[in-house]
């Protein structure tokens, strides 16, 4: 039995999850975006018996029922770094991760992530409803077109910060009321707004039943800039109490996430969360804090 | 306030607002344009609750108006946003579909169908998802083969099988019914494919609204005529509950062939009850009308 760890080979998170594989002498394969039109081929059916089929990647054949479970973080063949494919090799490589996601969809093995429950990331303000039901905290949240009702909440919630609606990445930034220019392109999309929180923002990891939760200290409003803006930043390894290890737990799996990466800021009084990241970049905590997340991964998936 | 918001005034959505309207319920039709371009739109989310406002023409909304919704929107095209940028096009589009996302499940009345996050309209599964989910569940189904290229293709529907066939190198997937002339394309095409095979057999199509059952049968002409539920194998509507209620869907058409031995075998299904709306016409319209706004008799 093998496990299938599938995305760009030389990607951080996806190198650090191999060099966990090897250290915990785990069986697995390796399909590499970058090599798919070239290495790899498909070959499986779905029928009233179940589903059969093989997958081969260069000359090696392995059976579909020979794998254990799978790891997955392709990318749209369009976005990969540094590509300068042919269109046919575009649509070919495309064909052959449909079928790889089509087949992961359905095999009943653990696959990380299941690619249905990932896209509850596409929508920040639905995320917000199901951390509601988890028993988190969610700072109150405005989104309009209309300047107005902006400037009226503005003027009753204090500081706010504005970021995307969906899973585009944006830099969360603090909203400055004197923008008026600004305040009237409101008028073209609706565009989201939150009250700012004080507080430290904590990352939380989960892997199957484990945690690892990250303490980042920084005067910068998104701390995945603060480099940019010159702050600095500290990242820490944080001991989560038994109730918040207990939410995270619930909250990974109301999403159906056994791989999770957990957006928390702790204020005086209340443990906000922002956000459920379902392929979670994990190697910038890794190596800030050498907390062994790759290692918990490959174990999950080799089932250690 | 019977809400309806569908992608454009179509033949259904004009219908079920005329049935709702002769019903006596106050009744708003916007289409995904007018929702991008002339609503005014304030949504609220605090510790506790959500709140919707929404300013349409000379109407104002709130969630609390708001008796039912029917959703016929399965995403917010780019083009919609036309003296955008291609590229801003294609985040106001993703902008607007997870705010939409999240406003129809914010809503405390029956939104048909539930928003899912890869459609407004409704869970919509992929080919190989519908047949293993309908499989797990108990039906049969038809073969479903992923091949490693047009070539093999090719040589599998050489053998006279019937089926439909999809290159999954294509931005959208289009399945398309093998005909001979098809053949040479395939022989020369490197993507990987889809074959699903195609099941002989009457065609029945049974219509759920809640938990109601309708059904029709399609003949070979086409001419679509409605048939008693009770004939319905009862195996089959436990089924069929199962999965509608899997799929979270409330309304929805199901496919099914009857084989020259008696067995039902599950072909597909869509959202909008088409061929049932054929066979039993402003009834339906009403009953689902009385679903959205729990109106019932």
């Amino acid at each position: 039995m093998v496990v299938l760890v599938c995305g760009i080979a030389d990607e951080e998170p996806v190198t650090m999850l191999i060099q966990a594989l090897h250290k915990i002498q785990a069986k697995f394969l390796i399909i590499d975006q970058r090599t798919l039109a070239d290495q790899v081929q498909l070959r499986w059916q779905l029928t009233n018996n179940g589903i059969v089929g093989h997958i081969k990647i260069g000359v090696k054949a392995i059976d579909i029922r020979d794998i254990r479970s799978v790891y997955h973080r392709f990318m749209n063949p369009e976005d990969v770094p540094g590509c300068n494919d042919s269109p046919q090799i575009i649509r070919k490589t495309r064909s052959i991760l449909r079928s790889l996601m089509n087949l992961f969809d359905i095999l009943p093995i653990r696959i990380v992530n299941r690619r249905r429950p990932m896209m509850s990331n596409n929508s920040k303000p639905y995320q917000a409803l199901l951390i509601r039901q988890a028993g988190f905290a969610i700072p109150e949240t405005l989104i309009t077109n209309d300047p107005h009702s902006l400037i009226t909440f503005a003027s009753s919630k204090g500081p706010l910060i504005y970021k995307s609606i969906s899973s585009v990445r944006s830099i969360v930034a603090l909203f400055d009321e004197k923008s008026t220019t600004k305040i009237e392109s409101l008028r073209n999309l609706p565009t989201q707004f939150q009250c700012k929180i004080e507080g430290f923002n904590v990352r939380v990891h989960v892997i199957g039943r484990r945690l690892f939760a990250t303490k980042i200290l920084t005067p910068a409003t998104d701390y995945r800039y603060a480099i940019y803006e010159g702050a600095f930043i500290n990242f820490s390894p944080y001991k989560l109490t038994t109730d918040l290890k207990k939410k995270c737990l619930r909250l990974a799996r109301l999403f159906q996430l056994p791989f999770a990466g957990i957006d928390l800021m702790i204020s005086t009084d209340k443990v906000y969360c922002l956000e459920v990241n379902p392929s979670p970049g994990y190697s910038y905590y890794q190596k800030a804090t050498g907390q062994p997340i790759s290692e918990a991964l490959a174990k999950y998936l080799a089932y250690k | 306030m019977f809400l309806i918001l569908d992608q454009k005034l179509d033949k259904f959505s004009l219908r079920l607002r005329e049935i709702a309207e002769h019903k006596g319920l106050e009744t708003v039709f916007i289409t995904s344009a007018e929702l991008v371009h002339n609503v005014l739109l304030v949504f609220h989310i605090a510790e506790q609750g959500c709140n919707l406002y929404l300013r349409y023409r000379d109407k104002v909304i709130r969630s609390s108006d708001i008796e039912g919704v029917y959703c016929g929107i399965d995403i917010f095209e780019p083009a919609l946003w036309k003296y955008f940028a291609p590229k801003d096009a294609e985040y106001a589009a993703r902008e607007t579909q997870a705010l939409w996302l999240a406003i129809l499940t914010s809503l405390p009345c029956r939104v048909v169908n539930p928003p899912a996050f890869e459609s407004l309209a409704g869970t919509l599964l992929s080919t190989p998802e519908i047949f293993y989910l309908a499989h797990q569940i108990g039906f049969d189904i038809p073969m479903m083969i992923n091949l490693e290229s047009g070539k093999i293709a090719a040589e599998v529907l050489r053998t006279g099988v019937s089926a439909y066939y999809a290159d999954l190198g294509e931005m959208w997937i289009n399945e398309t019914k093998l005909s001979h002339n098809n053949i040479p394309f395939l022989e020369q095409n490197e993507n990987h494919f889809q074959v699903v095979e195609e099941i002989p057999g009457k065609l029945i199509h049974i219509s759920l609204v809640g938990n109601q059952f309708f059904a029709c049968e399609i003949a070979t002409n086409g001419l679509v005529s409605p048939i008693d539920v009770s004939k319905i194998p009862h195996l089959i509507k436990a089924r069929l509950r199962t999965l509608h209620k899997r799929l979270n869907l409330k309304l929805a058409e199901y496919f099914f062939r009857i084989m020259v031995d008696g067995t039902w075998v599950f072909v597909g299904y869509i959202r909008k009850p088409l061929y049932a709306i054929t066979a039993y016409g402003d009834a339906l319209f009403e009953k689902i009308i009385d679903y959205i706004v729990k109106r019932r008799k």
